[in-house]
């Protein structure tokens, strides 16, 4: 490899420079070694999404995916992850288990070495799993939905120190760390699923909210005939999908809730772009990880609000105001991960992004190298 | 013998309550492994916080020279803590020595995890429970140590070890008040990639004799734990005493057993 010059470092003999510090000064949790399992809020509407059984079922295959991707990452099968391991995954996704899986299970390897993300993941993976259930009970009032959501966002809040924040966070800048994208180079397709499963799981909640159970299933027959189609194998994304695009009432309703997801995504995106980087040892990998889980945790900003910006702290660049969803710095002209577009007939979301300048900076597939193109911010702690 | 027909037959009814009035509850993982479901060994994991469990037990037991019998388990489990559970249980039993129905004894113990596995440190944990003597021909309590460390080998593979010391503070002259006593179990989730609601179980164990003067015993078992619900799991086992130090074979322990959790 070749000598590049970079704004942060200069040039890229020692790759290692353009890597962000972890803050010394993180929390005792995030360096716990207690499997703290905790047991979801109880409520009459849990698991009430078999009440829409095929979505159910495909929130299922989901659980699946990313264990999957992880655990082949993490033992060395890195190289297999477009062809056996996209294998695996689309054949769970085509034939999706009645029950959730245990993801632990599935990616054991993964979990021993990565344990708090786990646990981070695990907690707000319980959060998207109730929401969906009130929204899917046929014995709540619209008005009780409501109320019981923000009371398992309190719960979610409230329990253990995992949260992930809900203040619109700066996605241009968590994007732009010296490893982002790498995933998405590497692996597009495993990309498009799981960009395929973060359209699913925005799309759903304004799919499900003030609907009868049978409005439910009536839209969900045709939102999964296009996810099973269309969504999951999409290559062609210049960035995951987002719940304020998808689905917008929930957002505007519970815009720290719909924000909390996002994060959750993005966290997902930047652990994906970490375990891809061939370019890092795995010390590394993991100070980047536990930075990435800082980045995003509601500890980190703690007492700050939507609308906080500061130009030298660009992680607490939450740039959106009060009661307005989605992470800020969504870049402009490339949306249209949603449901129906106002698109001319003939024009697809192929033709429009393979004009996108974004296209045009993809390394050649099977090479990650330091995002250079973006400065890496320096701070990331308080 | 219509005696003990009717123990049975009044034992299960009453598991069958019991079963279909937990049934709305929700369950746990079938790769969350406790004692007795089926086999005897627990894995070093606890129940979640907040979690209640209830778990189900009935094992048709065919001791040497003697008559099939049948024991029942019903187990309460709370995690009042984090990683650490509580559990409340009671064993009533009929026939297996043709003396018809024992409620059995009344145990209460804790179990605590004190790590998740992680790297290639084992997840520990420990549990110690008290049986009372509320069984017929039951007299002082009875207590059992158990220290567990469970360790994933390969990718999904995982050894159990459990370390037992069980302590009686009242004994017959021909008994032993201390027995000590090992658990190797295995585990894996079977099926994998293309199902994930299904766990094997084997054991091996080799314990103290009770009886003074006994030698020691060894006991090997097979399981299958498959999750039924939500979160509801059915569990199945077969497990034997291989031989003792006269090279006779003795207990054979068909079990068969429901938990859930909400």
């Amino acid at each position: 490899m070749g000598t590049v010059e970079t704004p942060a470092t200069g040039t890229l003999d020692n790759k290692t420079l353009t890597l962000p510090p972890v803050p010394d000064n993180l929390p005792r949790w995030m360096d716990n070694k207690d499997r703290n399992h905790i047991y979801r809020k109880r409520g009459s509407y849990n698991d009430d999404i078999y009440n829409v059984r095929s979505l159910a079922l495909d929130l299922n295959a989901v659980a699946v995916g990313h264990a999957m991707a992880y655990q082949d990452l993490v033992i060395g099968k890195a190289d297999r992850l477009e062809t056996d391991t996209f294998n695996r995954i689309n054949w769970v996704l085509k034939n999706p288990p009645r029950f959730m899986p245990d993801e632990a299970n599935i990616s054991s390897t993964f979990g021993r070495r990565y344990g708090v993300l786990e646990q981070v993941f695990d907690w707000t993976h319980v959060l998207h799993a109730q929401t969906v259930d009130v929204l899917a009970s046929t014995k709540l009032t619209d008005t009780q939905k409501d109320a019981e959501i923000e009371r398992l966002y309190r719960f979610y809040v409230d329990s253990v120190p995992y949260a992930i924040t809900p203040l619109p966070l700066n996605m241009g800048y968590l994007d732009s760390q010296p490893y982002s994208k790498a995933f998405r180079q590497k692996y597009p397709k495993v990309n498009g699923l799981f960009w395929g499963y973060h359209w699913l799981q925005g799309t759903m909640y304004d799919l499900l909210s003030g609907k009868t159970l049978q409005e439910q299933r009536n839209a969900y027959a045709t939102a999964g005939k296009r996810y099973h189609e269309v969504e999951l194998y999409r290559t062609d994304r210049p960035f995951m999908p987002m719940f304020a695009e998808l689905s917008p009432d929930f957002a505007a309703r519970f815009p720290h809730i719909s924000n909390t997801f996002d994060n959750l995504h993005m966290l997902h995106d930047m652990v994906n772009d970490i375990l891809a980087s061939d370019w890092m040892t795995e010390e590394q990998k993991k100070v980047q990880i536990k930075r990435a889980i800082w980045m995003v945790s509601a500890e980190a900003h703690k007492d700050m609000k939507p609308g906080d910006f500061n130009a030298n702290e660009p992680l607490h660049d939450h740039r959106f105001m009060p009661g307005m969803p989605g992470m800020g710095m969504m870049p402009a002209g490339l949306m249209n991960h949603g449901m129906p577009t106002n698109q001319p007939p003939g024009i697809t979301e192929q033709h429009k992004t393979n004009h996108d300048p974004i296209k045009h900076n993809t390394l050649p597939q099977g090479k990650t190298e330091p995002n250079l193109r973006i400065p890496a911010g320096k701070h990331t702690g308080h | 013998m219509r005696q003990l027909t009717k123990s049975v037959i009044a034992a299960l009814e009453t598991l069958t309550f019991v079963v279909v009035a937990a049934s709305s509850a929700r369950a746990v993982d079938h790769n969350n492994i406790d004692a007795n479901r089926p086999l005897s060994f627990d894995d070093a994991e606890s129940i979640g916080f907040g979690e209640q469990s209830f778990e189900l037990g009935v094992s048709l037991v065919k001791p040497h020279r003697h008559s099939v019998g049948a024991e029942f388990e019903v187990e309460y489990l709370y995690g009042f803590a984090p990683n650490t559970h509580l559990n409340i249980g009671i064993d009533p039993s009929v026939g297996a020595d043709d003396t018809g129905f024992d409620l059995g004894n009344v145990s209460v113990g804790v179990f605590h995890n004190f790590n998740r596995e992680y790297d290639n440190t084992p997840a520990f944990a420990v549990r110690a429970d008290a049986s009372f003597p509320t069984g017929r021909d039951s007299d002082g309590v009875d207590f059992h140590l158990r220290g567990i460390a469970s360790k994933t080998v390969g990718q999904y593979d995982r050894l159990h070890l459990n370390v037992d010391l069980n302590v009686k503070t009242q004994a017959d002259d021909d008994e032993r008040f201390v027995v000590p006593g090992v658990v190797l179990g295995y585990s894996r989730p079977l099926g994998y990639p293309r199902r994930f609601d299904r766990t094997i179980l084997a054991e091996v164990g080799v314990g103290g004799n009770e009886e003074r003067g006994g030698e020691a015993i060894i006991s090997a078992g097979i399981g299958l734990r498959q999750q039924v619900g939500y979160q509801s799991v059915l569990d199945i086992g077969l497990q034997s005493d291989i031989a003792d130090g006269n090279g006779e074979r003795d207990d054979v322990r068909l079990t068969v057993g429901y938990s859930t959790a909400f």
